[in-house]
């Protein structure tokens, strides 16, 4: 059987363990449009910050593509799949023929028109290359503007700060991460930043770039506001990279790439995992697990996936958030729960619905969050301790003792 | 593979599980200076919990297809292929927290060590033979034993 | 309580915090409130007067941080006024009630075991080395023929004996009174060990029938849990008309104890206090005792022997003479140091006589009346050590009861608190948060150990006696010398003094 897996991060090294759970022997190759061996996307942030260094960027160890027997293609881009040939043609020319093919190129960062937006002016913040780049500019005393206030955003403004660059964030939404954060919580967030001196404008985008004599950026809001920069960051959300496959018979593309329940896409033997699947939240833990698990129904497993709801923990500045599901949910039909101590920059919220848990949102008291997540993903009544879930002590025993037995003997 | 199992019938809630796990896990491996040098206290990678008469010390349970290793931002978490042991390669950790958001068991909770992130979570004492936890429970109620043939 | 306290605490807790660690396991597991933690402050502290001195936090502190201490007298000393009527004076000024206490007699009364010494082989018999050459322990109790006859019995009535591997047996000790844990330790090890356990006056909790084949199951004056079921599940049935510990008392098990299972075991309605009278109210006289006895054997089809349990009071010989003629097949007779789960402590301290002379005594009226051989002696009250149990059945007992031994062989410290329920070691308490300290896998390995330890033991003893079997021993009072003992009692006892040769 003959493997081949488009992008290298944490779908694609997944999906390598998947399958030799189930082929020790089939051959494995990864097309990776970067010059790097996967590595951890979200640590480019503290890549930047010298928190992470070079050496512990790599995702997995080098032994794990020799262990493996993993051939890496580094530095090609896979430019035409060939559905009837059964070959994917990469952009040096080479042919690689393959029985099952992998789509796990994960999405690039979508950058708005603005005018007077050239690729000189502008950075992403997606890549290693990316930090890269930026590196030699995120000098002590500089400025930043940042645009969008979502994980990404909020991550870059960390490193950014941590070097001693002074950062704007811009958000069109009225709040922080509003897809994540309610609107208390947001304000929260908002003050916590404020005071770490950070400046945020609300409501508001770009709408002009302009590079001064002196070399600075002068942007201007759609406020009407004038900022000046050394710097400008676009963080406002990936689009699933998705040409490869577009336009092929049986292939269904919406935002992202539709897949079945065994994450297979409609051309036989092509699956896809992680970013670039439609409806799949861009993040790591789904990304990983729909890796394991396509990679396991490539070799024949014929293992279901389970659309996971969205959750993540976002840590910036000695703060720390988990979120999960509904999290920013308000509203008559929800109930909701909360512990709010403003001082300490603690909130805790959780949102049920039909006296089940449909989100959760925690900030600097996360200890057994998992525990919400896992109420969450099965559905769990919580009638019956309900108001066990926020005490301080909550824990396995707050459930009924029929799970709790039953968690405690796997 | 070979698991801690809690006997809650005889857990009574004497938490030396946790005092037993945190000089395990200390430099000293020395019960006075894990606390009183190392600083120790609170960092166990056992919970107690508590809902009295009842109390029942919480672990990670090495799961067959770990959440918290599937949600490492870093590479950190791994779990062994040949022991099946769950555990973080520390020095890699950058605490982002996802492990503690993905563990269905509540069993990894944030940590710090020297300024740097630890998740306090249970390695089963890998480098030992039978986990300190239940070495030391002065009651066994907990108990270190294959239950599960395959798990 | 009055507004001043007459008394300073008894004991003193005191930690050292260069050791203490913080980790609250002490304030965890006191059973009596005395250690203490303010989170607030991240503070330990102890409240001395709360202190019983089990060592329960001692033993527990992992950073052995722990000692208590017993404060000094609170007045200047007085050998006629001791701390001990002091404090109780002041107690019952306080409360007017009667002094309560746990476990057996602590008073400085002579102990005659004490007092005797045991012989061995020199030159002239030679010794037995028990690791060498095989050594009998198994004892039968019940009731022998006579005359003894080759063949086999016509007799439906007699009771078959029962053997036991050890002349050590388990003493009575309830349901109720001790924790399911302790009861079921007893139970486990009695089993393992092929011996018996004693149900006490409570019943047999239904999940610990697998073990009755190795129960002798009371019958006392409430009846407690007494059934068909029971009787004929046990491997011996015990009438116990008397307890050491308090002689001519009856029982009192408070509501508090009667937990939905004990209620259950004992069948009487949970959290009602179960109060044994002081007689059995069908029982006045010796004849009213046989009919119970026979009531029992019927009951059970003569299959299992029954044993009359009495204290040892003055006229014990006499009493244990009526109770072989009654038709018991066993007499088990509880020496003043027996423990108890809760009596007066007047009573406890102050009623009944020393087991030694009591055996002496019983032994000897029974083979001048010529009926030792319908009964077996059992002996029990402050059984310390094999020696004791070798210099018992010297004297004439076929084997011991222990139950203290065995108690603080499970964690206790003899704090004599067993009556609050309140106990550290979850041995004397039916509160769930602490009865489940003792694991009964545990509690089953500790008794087993002792048992193999004391069997061990009364085999070098013997070997170094030249005896290969505890049958020869019994009764055999050459055995035993007397040292620092007077006319009466070497007489009352049956052994010469140290000295004096066979
Ligand atoms: C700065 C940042 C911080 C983040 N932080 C978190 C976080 O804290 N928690 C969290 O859960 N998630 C986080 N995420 C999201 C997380 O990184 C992604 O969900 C995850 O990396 C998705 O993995 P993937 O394998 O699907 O795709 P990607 O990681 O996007 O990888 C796709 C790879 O495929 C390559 N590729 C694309 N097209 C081709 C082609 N045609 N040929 C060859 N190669 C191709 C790309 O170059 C890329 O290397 C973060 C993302 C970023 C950018
Ligand atoms: S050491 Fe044992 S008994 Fe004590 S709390 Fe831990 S599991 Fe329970
Ligand atoms: S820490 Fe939690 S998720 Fe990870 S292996 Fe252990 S139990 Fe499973």
């Amino acid at each position: 059987m003959n493997y081949v897996l488009i992008g290298n991060s944490v779908a694609s090294v997944n999906a390598v363990a998947g399958i030799r759970e189930y082929d020790r022997e089939g051959s494995i190759t990864i097309v990776s449009a970067e010059n790097y061996y996967a590595y951890g996307r979200p640590l480019i942030s503290y890549w930047l910050e010298k928190r992470v260094q070079d050496q512990d960027m790599p995702y997995r160890p080098q032994e794990f593509y020799e262990k493996n027997c993993v051939r890496v293609i580094l530095g090609r881009r896979a430019v035409k799949l060939d559905p009837e040939a059964r070959q994917v043609h990469l952009d040096n020319g080479e042919k690689l023929p393959f029985d099952r093919l992998l789509l796990a190129t994960g999405g690039r960062p979508f950058v708005p028109p603005i005018a007077g937006l050239t690729a000189a002016n502008y950075f992403t913040f997606i890549n290693y290359d990316d930090v890269r780049r930026l590196e030699a500019f995120a000098i002590p005393g500089r400025e930043a503007v940042i645009l969008g206030a979502g994980p990404t955003g909020l991550k870059a403004m960390e490193s950014l700060v941590q070097r001693g660059v002074k950062v704007t964030l811009v958000e069109l939404a009225d709040r922080i991460w509003a897809p994540a954060l309610d609107p208390e919580a947001g304000a929260l967030v908002a003050g916590f930043l404020q005071d770490n001196g950070v400046n945020l404008y609300l409501n508001d985008t770009l709408t002009s770039i302009r590079q001064e004599d002196d070399g600075r950026l002068l942007i201007e809001l759609k406020s009407g506001r004038e900022l000046k920069a050394d710097i400008l960051v676009i963080a406002i959300g990936v689009r699933p990279n998705v040409e490869l496959l577009t336009g092929l018979p049986g292939v269904t593309i919406n935002r992202g790439v539709v897949v079945g329940p065994d994450l297979s896409t409609g051309l036989p033997g092509v699956y896809a995992a992680g970013d670039v699947v439609d409806g799949n939240p861009p993040l790591l833990p789904h990304a990983a697990i729909q890796g394991k698990i396509a990679g396991r129904n490539m070799a024949g497993a014929g293992e279901i996936y389970q659309p996971l709801p969205p959750y993540n923990a976002l840590g910036f500045l000695g703060l720390h958030i988990i979120s999960m599901g509904n999290s920013a949910a308000t509203g008559e039909e929800y109930e909701l729960l909360t512990e709010v101590d403003p001082a300490a920059l603690v909130y805790r919220k959780l949102v049920l619905k039909d006296n089940r848990l449909s989100g959760a949102l925690l900030i600097n008291k996360i200890d057994r969050a998992g525990i919400y997540r896992q109420l969450l993903e099965e559905g769990i009544e919580v009638t019956s301790f309900k108001d066990e879930l926020l005490r301080p002590d909550f824990g396995l025993l707050s459930l009924p003792e029929t799970i709790w037995q039953q968690q405690l003997a796997v | 593979m070979k698991k801690v199992y809690a006997r809650p019938a005889y857990c009574m809630n004497c938490h030396l599980c946790e005092v037993n796990c945190i000089v395990a896990h200390s430099r000293s491996r020395d019960l006075f200076r894990a606390y009183k040098r190392e600083n120790l206290r609170g960092t166990a990678r056992v919970i107690v919990e508590e809902r009295l008469p009842l109390s029942v010390a919480v672990q990670c349970r090495h799961c067959d297809d770990p959440r918290c290793v599937a949600g490492c931002i870093s590479g950190a978490m791994v779990k062994d292929s040949e022991t099946g042991i769950v555990y973080c390669q520390e020095d890699k950790c950058v605490g982002c927290w996802t492990c503690v958001a993905g563990c269905p068991y509540g069993a990894i909770r944030p940590g710090e060590k020297n300024g740097r992130p630890v998740p306090l979570k249970c390695d089963l004492c890998r480098e030992a033979g039978e986990p300190a936890c239940v070495a030391g429970c002065p009651n066994r109620a907990l108990v270190f034993e294959e239950r599960r043939a395959g798990a | 309580m009055p507004t001043l306290s007459l008394m300073p605490p008894e004991f003193s807790v005191v930690r050292d915090d260069n050791k203490c660690i913080k980790c609250l396991a002490c304030v965890r597991q006191c059973g009596f409130d005395a250690q203490q933690y303010d989170a607030e402050d991240d503070r330990l502290y102890a409240i001395d007067a709360n202190c019983v001195n089990c060592q329960r936090c001692v033993s527990i502190c992992p950073a052995g941080a722990l000692t208590i201490y017993k404060n000094p007298p609170p007045m200047r000393p007085n050998a006629h006024w001791t701390e001990g009527h002091l404090r109780n004076i002041v107690k019952q000024a306080e409360t007017g009630g009667v002094l309560l206490t746990g476990m057996g007699n602590d008073q400085p009364f002579p102990p005659y075991f004490d007092r005797l010494l045991l012989n061995a082989s020199q030159v002239t018999n030679p010794s037995i080395d028990p690791l060498r050459e095989p050594m009998e322990l198994r004892t039968y109790l019940g009731s022998r023929a006579e005359p003894v006859s080759r063949e086999e019995s016509k007799d439906k009535t007699r009771t078959p004996l029962v053997p036991i591997e050890t002349p050590i047996m388990f003493s009575a000790m309830s349901y109720g009174s001790i924790s399911h844990e302790a009861f079921e330790s007893l139970a486990r090890a009695a089993k393992a060990f092929g011996t018996l356990f004693n149900t006490g006056e409570g019943g047999l909790p239904e999940d610990l029938y697998e073990y009755a084949d190795h129960a002798v199951v009371q019958v006392a004056s409430g009846r407690f849990g007494v059934h068909a079921g029971y009787l004929n599940a046990g491997r011996v049935i015990e009438i116990k008309i008397g307890q050491g510990a308090k002689p001519g008392i009856g029982g009192h098990l408070p509501g508090e104890k009667i937990t939905a299972p004990v209620a259950e075991t004992r069948m009487i309605p949970e959290g009602t206090d179960a109060l044994s009278p002081a007689p059995h109210h069908d029982i006045y006289s010796i004849e009213d005792l046989k009919q119970l006895i026979f009531t029992l054997k019927e009951a059970t089809r003569y299959q299992k022997p029954v044993s009359v349990k009495i204290s040892a009071v003055h006229n014990v010989a006499a009493i244990a003479s009526g109770i072989a003629r009654a038709g018991a097949d066993i007499i088990a007779i509880d020496g003043f140091r027996g423990g108890t789960g809760a009596a007066p402590t007047m009573i406890r301290d102050h009623v009944g006589i020393p087991i030694e002379l009591a055996i002496a005594a019983v032994d000897q009226r029974l083979r001048e009346e010529g009926i030792r051989n319908r009964v077996s002696l059992v002996a029990a009250g402050g059984f310390r050590s094999s020696a004791d149990v070798v210099k018992a059945i010297a004297l004439g007992a076929d084997a011991v009861y222990i139950a203290t031994a065995t108690l603080i062989a499970l964690g206790c410290h003899l704090c004599q608190k067993c009556y609050t329920g309140k106990c550290s070691w979850g041995i004397a308490t039916q509160d769930p948060y602490r009865s489940r300290r003792l694991n009964p896998e545990i509690g089953a390995e500790r008794l087993y150990n002792l048992l193999r330890g004391w069997s061990h033991e009364i085999k070098e003893m013997l070997g170094g006696m030249g005896i290969n079997s505890i049958e020869s021993l019994r009764g055999n009072r050459l055995h035993l010398r007397g040292v620092g003992l007077n006319e009466v009692e070497l007489k009352l006892l049956g052994v010469k003094h140290a000295g004096e040769a066979m």
